[in-house]
């Protein structure tokens, strides 16, 4: 095993993880699509893409435009709903030996609840993501654009879920107040952060490219914007931060871990090369052996030390 | 299942002077190929500009030379980048992707293959399995490049029992088979298409008045190729939508909405 020699091994609200990588939500499906459980047993975790209480048929297309060294996307969460995914997915998720984290998604407060009561009943659900930012859905209008909303919203969850909710943010300069409500009403972790909105116009058809006008923006181009969210938050919370935006390569995660992550999801690159992983695992592990790090959690924060 | 491979770059042809003829070395990943599945090829230098594999279908496999051909036209940076590659060197791939072609399984031996430009591609692939099963294929070809099509008849023809070629825009080439089928020239069990709208929906319109089964391979963006996205959504005549990359790119014509 290559972390002989290099503890990579966090631990978030007593979710262990043998190394500080997740596939971010809606990188990676299901995971099934990959076909190879021994390589998904070799992953860290799996976060699964954001599941809605009741079937959603995502945005029409086209769905995906890229741009110079990134990607928009307006896919609109096409979801099966609760009920055709456990009973879909439910003996593959329990075969996997790795902590699974279930997105879950709504458009009211009773969605979200109703929804995180019924997946935190599972055994192989070791924690729930909740997604309360994304851009595809109304027309760029995502759940935490209201302060109040999102207060709402967590202490409806807080009241009725036991097990640990992380709660993915959209990247915004006023997302500081986000975390503290985050804080507050007692969630567990902050993903910082979803796509950023962004938008391409079809200059021939004089027409914005994506039905939805707006879609989310992801890649290595994004990175330097959410190293810097990721930086300031870490700033103001003692909340652990899971840091997702633009992370290719082992020194992305060093960077991100650096500026105060705990732990680092890999979305886009997982589009690229769905082993993306375990290749930034290795360049990882390459870079803390040159740098003389023995323990990934020496670092979290390291740039910030004086 | 589909593989990771560096392919090794044996002929890039120039057709013309924006479709090229791409032969790759890739033993390994064609035992378990069927003719309309697709390779994605990261068309850079291991960089992220361009950021996502581009998918390309497989126009021919030679199981001796253990090479697979891809037909492909310039059309943006990835298309660009792969055509200024060089004999010897090696393009990362994963493959071999999504559903491929049926054959038909009963009726007279005889297909009808239509297709314009490099939409052709996994139509070729398609012939050369027919002929091998003992199937009589009939060849319904546009192309906007009169070289292309010429490039096509020379290499190709041995696959076809006829072929029409056109290059002329006003000619829509289903109307040909649609006359063809009409006049009673040619039989035909199955029908496979891929092309513009126009020639998907002329098929479409053969089918009914016909009542011939048809496959149509859809070309669309795609993010990852292997389901994980949901980036390649096809709407389907259902209502619903299909994903290109995994319940297709391969289509009954009667089920997509075009």
């Amino acid at each position: 095993m290559t972390s002989n020699y290099v503890k990579l091994g966090v631990e978030i609200a007593g979710v262990k993880f043998k190394a500080p990588l997740l596939p971010a939500s809606g990188t990676f499906g299901v995971g099934i699509e990959v076909k190879d459980v021994q390589f998904l047993n070799q992953l860290p975790g799996l976060v699964i893409k954001t599941l809605f209480l009741n079937p959603r048929p995502g945005n029409p297309p086209p769905r995906l435009y890229e741009t110079p060294c990134g990607l928009l996307n307006s896919v609109g969460i096409p979801s099966e709903g609760y009920d055709v995914f456990i009973e879909k997915y439910e003996a593959f998720l329990s075969s996997l030996n790795i902590p699974i984290i279930i997105s879950i998604g709504g458009e009211t407060v009773e969605d979200f609840v109703n929804l995180a009561c019924l997946v935190q009943q599972h055994k192989f659900v070791s924690a729930l993501e909740i997604n309360v930012s994304c851009p595809n859905i109304r027309r760029g209008k995502r759940f935490d654009d209201s302060i109040a909303d999102l207060r709402e919203l967590l202490a409806a969850l807080r009241a009725n879920v036991h097990k640990p909710l992380f709660v993915k943010l959209s990247p915004r300069t006023e997302i500081i107040d986000r975390v503290s409500v985050v804080a507050e009403y007692g969630g567990d972790a902050v993903v910082i952060a979803n796509t950023w909105t962004g938008m391409a116009i079809d200059v021939y058809r004089k027409r914005p490219v994506f039905a939805n006008i707006y879609g989310g923006l992801s890649g290595p181009a994004i990175k330097p914007l959410t190293l810097a969210l990721v930086w300031q938050v870490a700033e103001t919370t003692k909340l652990p931060i899971i840091a997702s935006g633009g992370i290719t390569r082992g020194i992305d995660v060093l960077e991100y871990l650096m500026a105060g992550a705990s732990i680092c999801q890999v979305g886009t690159a997982n589009l690229i090369n769905y082993t993306s992983i375990l290749k930034i695992e290795q360049e990882l592990v390459n870079l803390m052996r040159d740098m003389k790090i023995k323990d990934v959690v020496e670092i979290i924060g390291a740039a910030r030390r004086e | 299942m589909e593989k990771f491979v560096l392919a090794k770059v044996y002929v890039n042809q120039a057709i013309d002077y924006e479709h090229r003829f791409l032969t790759l070395h890739c033993p390994g990943l064609l035992d378990d190929f069927h003719p309309g599945q697709f390779v994605s090829i990261r068309c850079n230098n291991g960089g992220f500009d361009p950021l996502l594999r581009r998918p390309f279908s497989i126009a021919y496999v030679d199981y001796n030379e253990k090479t697979i051909g891809i037909l492909y036209r310039i059309i943006g940076r990835g298309t660009l980048w792969l055509s200024k590659r060089y004999p010897g060197e090696y393009v990362d791939l994963l493959g071999p992707l999504g559903k491929g072609f049926q054959l038909p399984s009963s009726g007279v031996h005889n297909i009808a293959v239509v297709g314009r430009g490099t939409g052709i591609a996994s139509l070729l692939a398609l012939s050369k399995l027919a002929i091998t099963k003992g199937y009589k294929c009939y060849a319904y070809f546009s192309f906007s490049s009169k070289v292309l099509g010429e490039w096509i008849l020379n290499n190709f023809k041995m696959f076809f029992e006829k072929v029409i070629i056109s290059t002329d825009d006003r000619i829509i080439i289903s109307d040909i088979l649609a006359n063809d089928l009409r006049n009673q020239y040619i039989q035909v069990s199955k029908i496979y298409v891929c092309g513009s709208k126009r020639l998907i929906l002329g098929v479409r319109n053969i089918c009914s008045k016909y009542h011939i089964p048809a496959e149509v391979s859809i070309e669309t963006f795609m993010g990852c190729g292997v389901g994980l996205c949901k980036g390649c959504a096809v709407r389907l005549r259902s209502g619903t939508y299909a994903y290109a990359c995994i319940d297709g790119p391969v289509f009954d014509v009667e089920e997509v909405e075009i």
